[in-house]
């Protein structure tokens, strides 16, 4: 494990938005091939952290630093953050009238291949490639015309994120909330898609709020974030014991 | 005491009035005397309102002073001989086949353009007067004549020529009808006063392209008007581009009215001139009508972009959708006024309006007025007005799949102006518009 790659350093990190401190003093590494799960009570920082490393620009960072893959990640746009490999699946995706997903999903893909020194995907390149993912997702036949995000279900919108994430080949997956507002069927397929993007060279960053995601994606480690803080850490088995006891006995000192 | 001010009109409309004794009064021979009498009647009414001020309530935003303050001179056919060999090259839509009528400065240009199809009549009202006036005068009375209006008064009188367009019952064009008008100033400021009519049979269908641009970039005034008759059945989209220079003013009125069953589609596309007023006044005259008004508005710079839009529902059971949304950035201001008016007897009205704008600086200015006015009972009417900035959540979401901020931005404004080309039938008409939007985009906006 020890001479795998560290993908993501968190150090000391402090941030917060519209000058409210959420995130004091956060570390967490990350190294390739590792599944991370960050579990915690609402308003614990867990969405500020994904927003952060994502490079959402109303959030600050006061203090600590960031390492991605070697380079400073806030030396970076949130679009250079994407085509060096970052891919952050939103809670909450954003509809966007008039883009059709075709349109939206070609020109991030060929931004990243350009990026990444590949050539760009001509239209039925895209289409081919697009569509095969797509049946992993069992997405309808005319998603990629309909605007993007626009008056789809809550299981759309997931699996649209997820399908991006397949398509972009991120090598470090936040996954933010992906669970919520899923139904049983939904979220085994989506947690398929994100099991298939479980590779040696890459890595994820699962936020949740339950457990029951982490039963369809088993992590290698589970942190809980309180109070902007990692305040515990440990195996898959952490999850089950927070299932069972809730966050109280963490939180007010009691473990 | 309260003393009322009364603020006089003091204006000088003289050389409206020269011009009509130079050009048109030598003419009257040669006019039907019905449509003689008419222009002077015309030329009457427009002496005696004169231009609007911003006291009426319909230019409230839209201060015409320069338009009033020039000494136009109004173009006659003189000024469109020897056009130069590229006179079309800012001309869109030139790309689709079509039966193309061209006008430069108002005048019709038989050279430039090319009638395939021989079906009713397509070609210039000033050759087709000569002939069968009573045919021109049923659609002039069929259409109603608008003249307590300035700038239709202005076109009654002094218009010399423009498009006719009459397509007998059921018949289907293999092909759109574009009115190409083009301004050409070569030493002063032209003004040019074309009218065009369209009479679409019963059963018929018609696509009809109208663009307005400019060969160069010297101030113009153009002062259009357009009637459009769509019969029992008839099948109509029109589709008007106007993208004059930016020193240029355009005044333009379009009144429709349509008989039972008729399905029409009316879009508005207006990115050129320093101040462009398109007045769209749709009459919904028979029962089971569905109508669609689109439109954009894209402004830049210091452009004044006003659309006045009037649809009145006077049959039961008629639908008009109206979707106009406007981009405006700098200095630019734009101004939105929809009216939907429902007739006491015309239930089961389904109307509905929205009119969106994006504000892409601090000092770009919308004002946004829509109207219901209903007088029945049983109509489902809706409108809404929005006002706002690129959504800055939907910027971080592209950028956060590798989409550069500009490009984010771009995408943005393309789509928002998108949607309303989706609404277009005609696929090369639309694909046109996209590239046109396309082009204005990144010209404008190179560095946003």
């Amino acid at each position: 494990m020890n001479n795998r790659q560290t993908i993501l350093e968190i150090k000391n990190l402090h941030a917060g938005i519209e000058g409210k401190k959420i995130l004091k003093g956060l570390n967490l590494t990350i190294k390739a091939g590792e599944v991370h799960a960050i579990m915690g009570p609402n308003g614990s920082g867990k969405s500020t952290l994904s927003a952060v490393l994502a490079g959402k620009p109303e959030y600050e960072v006061t203090e600590g630093e960031v390492i991605y893959m070697g380079k400073n990640l806030f030396e970076m746009t949130p679009e250079e953050r994407a085509k060096e490999g970052i891919f952050l699946a939103f809670q909450y995706p954003v509809e966007i009238p008039g883009v059709n997903c075709a349109y939206f999903l070609k020109s991030a893909l060929n931004e990243v291949r350009k990026y990444r020194g590949m050539s760009e995907l001509d239209a039925i390149e895209f289409l081919n490639l697009a569509k095969e993912k797509m049946k992993l997702l069992e997405l309808p036949e005319d998603f990629l015309k309909r605007s993007v995000n626009e008056g789809f279900s809550g299981g759309e919108k997931k699996k649209n994120e997820i399908f991006q994430m397949i398509i972009l080949e991120p090598t470090l997956a936040i996954l933010d909330e992906t669970d919520s507002g899923l139904d049983i069927d939904a979220l085994r397929i989506v947690s398929d898609g994100i099991n298939q993007m479980r590779k040696p060279d890459k890595a994820q960053l699962v936020i949740t709020h339950y457990q029951r995601l982490l039963n369809y994606i088993v992590p290698d480690f589970v942190h809980v974030l309180a109070n902007g803080q990692i305040i515990k850490s440990g195996g898959k088995e952490l999850a089950l014991e927070l299932e069972e006891r809730g966050y109280d006995w963490l939180t007010n000192g009691k473990g | 005491m309260n003393k009322v001010l009364v603020q006089t009109k003091v204006k000088d409309l003289n050389h409206f009035n020269e011009h009509f004794k130079k050009a048109i009064e030598p003419l009257e021979s040669s006019y039907p005397e019905w449509l003689f009498n008419l222009k002077l009647r015309a030329l009457e009414q427009f002496n005696d309102i004169g231009f609007p001020a911003q006291d009426d309530e319909d230019w409230r935003f839209t201060n015409i002073s320069p338009v009033e303050k020039t000494h136009w001179k109004i173009a006659t056919k003189q000024s469109v001989q020897n056009l130069p060999e590229d006179i079309l090259k800012n001309v869109p839509f030139l790309n689709i086949k079509s039966n193309r009528l061209v006008f430069v400065n108002g005048f019709y240009i038989p050279e430039l353009s090319m009638i395939t199809e021989e079906l009713g009549f397509i070609g210039s009202i000033e050759n087709f007067v000569k002939g069968d006036s009573d045919t021109l005068k049923k659609i002039y009375d069929e259409s109603g004549l608008a003249l307590n209006d300035a700038f239709c008064a202005l076109n009654m009188a002094l218009s010399m020529d423009g498009a006719l367009i009459l397509i007998p019952p059921n018949i289907k064009l293999s092909k759109p009808v574009h009115i190409v008008n083009i301004s050409l100033s070569a030493d002063s400021s032209i003004m040019s006063v074309p009218q065009h009519i369209i009479s679409v049979g019963k059963q018929s269908n018609l696509i009809l392209f109208e663009t307005y641009s400019s060969y160069s970039s010297e101030a113009t005034f153009t002062n259009a008007f357009t009637r459009i008759i769509a019969n029992n059945g008839a099948v109509v989209e029109h589709i008007r581009c106007q993208t004059e220079n930016q020193n240029s003013y355009n005044i333009a009125t379009t009144q429709s009215c349509s008989g039972e069953s008729v399905q029409l589609s009316s879009f508005s596309i207006a990115l050129g001139g320093k101040i462009s007023r398109h007045t769209i006044k749709s009459r919904l005259n028979g029962e089971g009508i569905e109508s669609v008004f689109g439109g954009i508005y894209m402004a830049s710079d210091s452009q004044l972009n006003d659309h006045h839009l009037v649809v009145e529902h006077i049959k039961p059971r008629c639908v008009s959708y109206e979707y106009f949304n406007g981009i405006l950035s700098d200095k630019a201001r734009g101004v939105f006024n929809g009216r939907i008016y429902v007739y006491p007897n015309a239930i089961k009205t389904d109307a509905k309006q929205t009119n969106k704008n994006l504000l892409l600086s601090d000092d770009a200015v919308i004002n946004s007025k829509p109207q219901l006015e209903i007088y029945a009972d049983d109509v489902k009417c809706t409108h809404g007005a929005t006002v706002g900035r690129l959504d800055q959540n939907a910027i971080f979401y592209l950028r956060s799949r590798g989409i550069n901020i500009n490009d984010a931005r771009r995408m943005l404004i393309w789509a928002f102006a998108s949607v309303i080309l989706d609404h277009i039938n005609n696929q090369e008409c639309r694909e046109e518009l996209e590239k046109i939007v396309a082009d204005w985009l990144s010209s404008h906006f190179a560095n946003i």
